[in-house]
């Protein structure tokens, strides 16, 4: 009997520890793990303030499991301002600051930072999929999120358009700008 | 005359402890700490810690704070103090920190009572000969009585997603400005749940040897903050400790739950969006959060 239990905890044990996080789950991590460095003071806040899209790839290179490439408002650079690479549960290894070149006129969220706001939309990916099963493709299958802003009837409004692999079809959320859940839609 | 003494004994003795009486005591009641004092002195003295810290916060409350990291560092000396040299026994937060215990009367509440019931499952754990079904029936009446003595007082068992602590117009301001102190928190949080699947070990062996290392863990946490600390957000019990989850699945959202509220009342005392004033009807707004099953619920527990 002793011996059955010690086989449960152990198992129970190696379950939990050894299964993958999501695409998604790994792409909300990256953010608090940039949230953590701009408190740190180890990169700079407009890393919190002016994230416009995140893109997350799988990879199989030895212990690095996901990147996570972070791009700023900028209109005129194509690529990241910042890489991290993580392992299969979502811990960072190594960070890189490609760049730290914004656009002068980037937005300031006037009640969350962008970083935080870019979470509350992945926390809807994350959860979301249970109560509407369409979601859980880009819970899945993760690939960017990216944030813009809309006004509608003069309120403002974040905009996030999520893209998955092997499907066309963008995932949309909206916001208020104090992260309150406003709508999803696919198109 | 008899009558009215008794009286006034019993009226005194419930003004001078506002914590919530637990009766009868569980037999094992604070034997974790017979047989492993290190571990449970440094859960006394982060009780002390915590209200101290709240306590040093209010007074500054609504105040300019020149220089964060200062206080920060000064903060952090004092608690590194207390680590250093712990108390033996439960501290009485009210003779600490008798303002936070006033402003804050259902958090304070609510912590106290699920205290006893961590404390009260690390006993179980650290008490019970073997790994059985007899351990794990009593850490289920331990909970049963924690649910049915002071049902008012109870957080809930229910998964509640991370947006509980981190979704309000307050949120994260503990950690902005106190990145350190924060890490220190959470580091005593992982401690605390690693503490559990220490316990769950098979022999007595195995489990003397895994509180030590949980104890010299924590001491490695803590040694050169920020950057010993690795987390990037507050350790989650179902993930720290598996075989705790595996056998008492409520459990791991009940722990968490309380050590969101934590974070949550350190929010609410850093915030420069919540006034001195507010503080009370905040304090209340949020512990009533943290025992309704449906605020915040996740539909996923864990996440994965």
């Amino acid at each position: 009997m002793k011996f059955i239990f010690s086989l449960v905890l152990l198992f129970g044990s190696n379950i939990f520890a050894q299964e993958s996080v999501s695409r998604a789950k790994a792409t909300e991590l990256s953010v608090h793990r940039i949230e953590r460095l701009v408190i740190l003071k180890k990169i700079p806040e407009t890393f919190l303030n002016h994230i416009s899209k995140i893109v997350l790839t799988k990879e199989s290179n030895g212990e690095i499991a996901f990147k996570s490439f972070v791009f700023l408002e900028n209109k005129n650079v194509a690529s990241a301002n910042l890489e991290i690479n993580m392992d299969d549960q979502g811990k960072t290894i190594s960070h890189q600051v490609v760049s730290e070149n914004v656009s002068p006129d980037a937005y300031f969220w006037p009640q969350k930072d962008s970083a935080t706001l870019i979470e509350d939309a992945l926390h809807f990916v994350l959860e979301g999929w249970v109560e509407h099963s369409e979601v859980k493709i880009y819970f899945d299958q993760f690939e960017s999120i990216e944030l813009t802003k809309f006004e509608s009837s003069s309120d403002l409004v974040a905009h996030f358009i999520v893209t998955a692999t092997n499907t066309q079809k963008k995932l949309h959320i909206y916001l208020k700008p104090d992260g309150t859940f406003l709508s999803h839609e696919l198109k | 005359m008899k009558k009215l003494i008794l009286s006034l004994i019993f009226f005194a003795s419930i003004s001078a402890h506002s914590e919530v009486p637990w009766s009868p005591l569980p037999k094992e009641a604070y034997k974790f700490g017979e047989m492993y004092p290190e571990a449970q002195n440094l859960l006394f003295a982060f009780d002390y810690g915590h209200a101290l810290v709240y306590e040093m916060l209010l007074q500054k409350k609504d105040q300019v704070i020149d220089d964060p990291e200062g206080l920060e560092k000064e903060i952090l000396q004092k608690i590194m103090t207390i680590l250093k040299n712990p108390p033996t026994v439960k501290v009485d937060e009210g003779d600490i920190a008798p303002n936070y215990v006033y402003t804050f009367p259902l958090i304070t509440s609510l912590f106290d009572w699920s205290h006893l019931l961590h404390q009260f499952v690390l006993d179980v754990l650290a008490t019970s000969k073997d790994r059985d079904q007899k351990m794990i029936a009593r850490v289920n009446e331990i909970y049963s009585q924690y649910l049915k003595m002071n049902p008012t007082i109870v957080i809930t068992d229910s998964c509640k997603t991370m947006q509980f602590m981190d979704g309000h117009y307050f949120s994260k301001a503990f950690r902005k400005q106190f990145p350190s102190f924060n890490l220190l928190i959470w580091s005593y949080h992982w401690f605390q749940i690693k503490l559990y699947d220490a316990l769950l070990k098979p022999s007595k062996k195995e489990r003397d040897v895994a509180v030590a290392k949980t104890v010299k863990d924590f001491w490695s946490l803590i040694s050169n903050l920020p950057d010993s600390a690795e987390f990037d957000m507050m350790p989650e019990t179902a993930k720290e400790a598996p075989a705790l989850a595996k056998l008492f699945p409520k459990m791991p959202a009940a722990f968490d739950n309380n050590h969101m509220l934590h974070d949550i009342v350190s929010d609410l005392l850093a915030s420069t969006k919540v006034k001195k004033q507010q503080l009370r009807a905040e304090g209340i707004r949020m512990g009533r959060m943290a025992q309704d099953p449906e605020a915040f619920k996740s539909n996923l527990c864990p996440q994965k």
